[in-house]
């Protein structure tokens, strides 16, 4: 999800929020008969009649397609994830042609670099766009009782392995520890 | 019996969250200028289910909508939807709203759910990890959940020699750990708790923000 499909989530729900609240503060007032001069009874006879005009299949018609078109957009624009899947490496300048890195291949070879250390069981490795940044995420599976230090120094050697493919500031690095009890039962054996 | 130890953080929260103390700049090295920091993890903002679910809402609405053009009527002799008009019969049966109790009150429920609509518009990201180690904006964010919190501390309450078993359950701030030991054998329990809540406050020290720590001494397995 993009942030401005966020932006525009944020705007829409304050734009109805701020509607409904206008809205029912009046019913409330007029409800408790505080509004001077209101009628006691507003009269709702005349969508009695609409089903019957000509106009009603049309705006049938046109009004469902369109919910229907328009949520379905809404809810597909929540569920897209933007993906990277290569970033340009700079080159000989005399050398016709580009060189790209794959981020997926990156990853992986990062999540690999990682779960090497000792203190660090699996890792796995995936790029995606966090708030517009392009992020290289890896999950480290770490052992309850590991050692916490060990797994920064291991996280460090990681990105500095990392700054050597890479070109500067172009992917961002967040380690995320799966930590787990190494015992199936949290139970000392006596 | 059940003994109890708290422990608070050494170093005070930020109340913000945000955790921007200035690296100084001889700090940044070459790594960190090529493969720089992410933005920390954060969940779903409730703007985004609560838009999903005005969409579905929206997606069911037009489907009723387009129901009831279709619904009874006749196409080369025969009915393309069987059933009753929904809307039409809502339509013609609308006579008047009167003044009174009743609209007051839908006017209420109407106050609370815009009320509740612009909240979760202005609600932040929520934070749902902590960090270990270095609050440096520069270094590599390394986060876990209150799960993996939760975990450690157990492990960390198991290594003592009184315990027998161990449980933990934690949020970003706060882990309480609930530890068992043989009721045979002779304890101080308030001894126990307050030993067992340094060795696990000290085994957390790295964590950013650094939780609150309570022990809970069960004179059994705890269920």
């Amino acid at each position: 999800m993009s942030r401005g499909v966020l932006a525009l989530d944020r705007a829409v729900l304050l734009l109805l929020g701020v509607a409904l609240i206008v809205a029912s503060a009046f019913l409330v007032v007029w409800g408790l008969g505080r509004w001077p001069g209101s009628p006691d009874e507003v009269s709702l006879t005349w969508f009695n009649g609409v089903p019957d005009h000509p106009w009603w299949p049309w705006a049938l018609g046109i009004g469902g397609v369109l919910a229907v078109l328009v949520g379905l957009r809404a809810v597909l624009a929540h569920a897209r994830r933007r993906r990277v899947r290569r970033i340009g490496l700079p080159g000989d300048d005399s050398v016709r042609g580009r060189v790209r890195a794959d981020l997926p291949a990156v990853a992986d070879a990062a999540a690999e670099q990682l779960a090497r250390s000792p203190h660090v069981e699996a890792a796995r490795g995936h790029v995606l766009v966090d708030r517009g940044t392009t992020v290289l995420e890896l999950v480290a599976r770490v052992d309850a009782a590991a050692d916490l230090a060990g797994v920064r120094a291991a996280v460090d050697r990681t990105r500095d392995d990392l700054a050597v493919v890479l070109p500067p500031g172009t992917v961002h690095l967040r380690v995320r520890l799966d930590v787990r009890r190494s015992r199936v039962e949290n139970a000392r054996v006596a | 019996m059940t003994t109890t130890g708290t422990t608070t953080p050494a170093v005070p929260d930020d109340p913000t969250g945000d955790h921007s103390v200035p690296a100084p700049a001889e700090a940044a090295g070459p790594a960190n200028e090529a493969v720089p920091a992410a933005p920390v993890a954060v969940g779903t903002p409730s703007a985004v289910a609560v838009s999903l679910l005005l969409c579905l809402a929206l997606v069911g609405l037009g489907a009723v909508v387009l129901r009831e053009l279709v619904v009874g009527r006749e196409v080369a002799g025969s009915v393309l939807v069987p059933g009753e008009e929904w809307l039409a019969p809502l339509l013609g049966s609308a006579t008047s709203v009167v003044q009174g109790r009743t609209a007051a009150l839908v006017g209420l429920g109407g106050l609370l759910l815009g009320v509740l609509l612009v909240a979760s518009a202005l609600a932040g990201r929520p934070l749902q990890s902590v960090r270990l180690g270095s609050r440096n904006p520069l270094d590599v964010p390394v986060d876990l959940d209150g799960r993996g919190v939760a975990a450690i501390a157990a492990e960390a309450a198991l290594a003592d020699d009184e315990v027998g078993t161990s449980r933990a359950s934690a949020g970003r701030r706060r882990v309480v750990v609930d530890v068992s030991v043989d009721p045979r054998d002779s304890h101080d329990e308030a001894s126990l708790a307050a030993d067992l809540t340094r060795r696990v406050g000290e085994r957390l020290a790295d964590l950013q923000p650094q939780p609150k720590v309570r022990v809970r001494v069960h004179g059994a397995v705890p269920r």
